[in-house]
């Protein structure tokens, strides 16, 4: 293996090989055309500007999630702080949540009560036909009075 | 005396040219535009021509060296210093145009991955090798040019990065993540071909 190596070294290092490099070594450089690199700049120009408007954005969203992050923290730790004793915990919650449902239950206890004792009420043509004739009896009362 | 001034003169400089390449490297790392326009003046030409090399059709050839570019100022801020600079800009050339031709579908004619003949040699008179005289042969740098062109990707990328860019066998063999052993035996294939294609132009006395 060593030995494959130490021939090619020797191949490459031999004075065709050798003439051949030196000869594509000194082929002429072709140089760019001015309207090749006018085109490149263009082209570098809009990708600058990419880039600085990415590095913006990121620099307003950077702070910006961080003091989301960091007002979400403080809300999650100072919140549970600011309530009272009786309502930050889950058995007073519990407590509070059975005396409405409480008073629900008496609310509507004392509602059935009252259908009960009261009825349920006139309904809406019960109510127009009693409004008319006590109208009408009103008014008869009322020529009644005039011609005596 | 003076050969020490003028030693101790070119180490500074060359520790002044490192540090400003650092300098200017940290800048384009920040996707700092200006810094990145010195940058690419330093490298373009360079690049252009080993994109140029890689691909055949010029038009294209000018694309794939911009994108090149734009890969390279996008992707700065992840060269992490392991490599030196220009391998890093020619790892991204090379894969750029391994790309290109994958999504073109272009097969160039193949070398066949033999060894050439043992001891075979170009065959001319020791002035024709002068490189004076070579830099004025055009002809014979066109006839370099269609051979580099005629041989496989896999050569022609060893034979250039190595023998026109001077990157290290080591360099190139992590770019195209093989052994270095392999880098050695494709760059020889590589300069074998050329050998033949400038000898069968020097025998013939035209161009192919």
């Amino acid at each position: 293996m060593n030995e494959n190596f130490k021939n090619i070294d020797e191949k490459l290092n031999s004075g065709p090989q050798q003439m051949v490099a030196h000869l594509v070594s000194s082929l002429p450089s072709e140089e760019p055309s001015m309207l090749w690199r006018s085109g490149l700049n263009e082209a570098l120009r809009a990708q600058s500007r990419k880039a600085e408007r990415r590095r913006r954005f990121f620099w307003v969203l950077r702070p910006l999630s961080l003091t989301t992050a960091c007002a979400l923290a403080a809300l999650l730790v100072v919140r549970p702080m600011m309530m009272p004793p009786s309502l930050s915990t889950p058995k007073a919650h519990a407590m509070v949540s059975n005396g409405i449902e409480r008073d629900l239950m008496d609310l509507h206890q004392n509602d059935m009560r009252a259908f009960d004792v009261g009825g349920a009420g006139l309904d809406p043509t019960e109510a127009a036909r009693t409004s008319s004739v006590t109208q009408v009896s009103w008014t008869d009362d009322s020529e009644a009075d005039l011609e005596l | 005396m003076e050969l020490c001034i003028g030693t101790a003169l070119l180490t500074q400089r060359m520790q002044n040219d490192a540090a400003s390449e650092a300098a200017l490297i940290e800048k384009c790392r920040r996707q700092d535009y200006e810094a990145f326009g010195k940058f690419v003046d330093a490298y373009q030409s360079r690049v252009f021509g080993f994109v140029r090399r890689m691909v055949p059709n010029a038009e294209e050839a000018a694309d794939v060296a911009q994108e090149v570019f734009i890969k390279a100022f996008q992707n700065f801020n992840r060269f992490d210093g392991r490599s030196s600079v220009r391998t890093w800009l020619f790892r991204i050339a090379y894969h750029l145009c391994v790309d290109r031709a994958r999504k073109e579908d272009r097969t160039p004619d193949r070398v066949a991955l033999v060894d050439p003949e043992e001891g075979e040699h170009i065959d001319v008179p020791d002035a024709r090798w002068q490189p004076d005289q070579l830099a004025m042969d055009s002809e014979l740098y066109a006839v370099v040019e269609d051979g580099v062109k005629s041989m496989s990707e896999k050569l022609r990328s060893v034979l250039l990065l190595h023998d026109r860019e001077d990157l290290p066998y080591e360099e190139i063999a992590g770019m195209l993540n093989v052994p270095v052993g392999t880098v050695k035996s494709r760059l020889f294939l590589a300069r074998a071909h050329l050998q033949n294609v400038v000898k069968a132009y020097l025998d013939g006395g035209e161009k192919k």
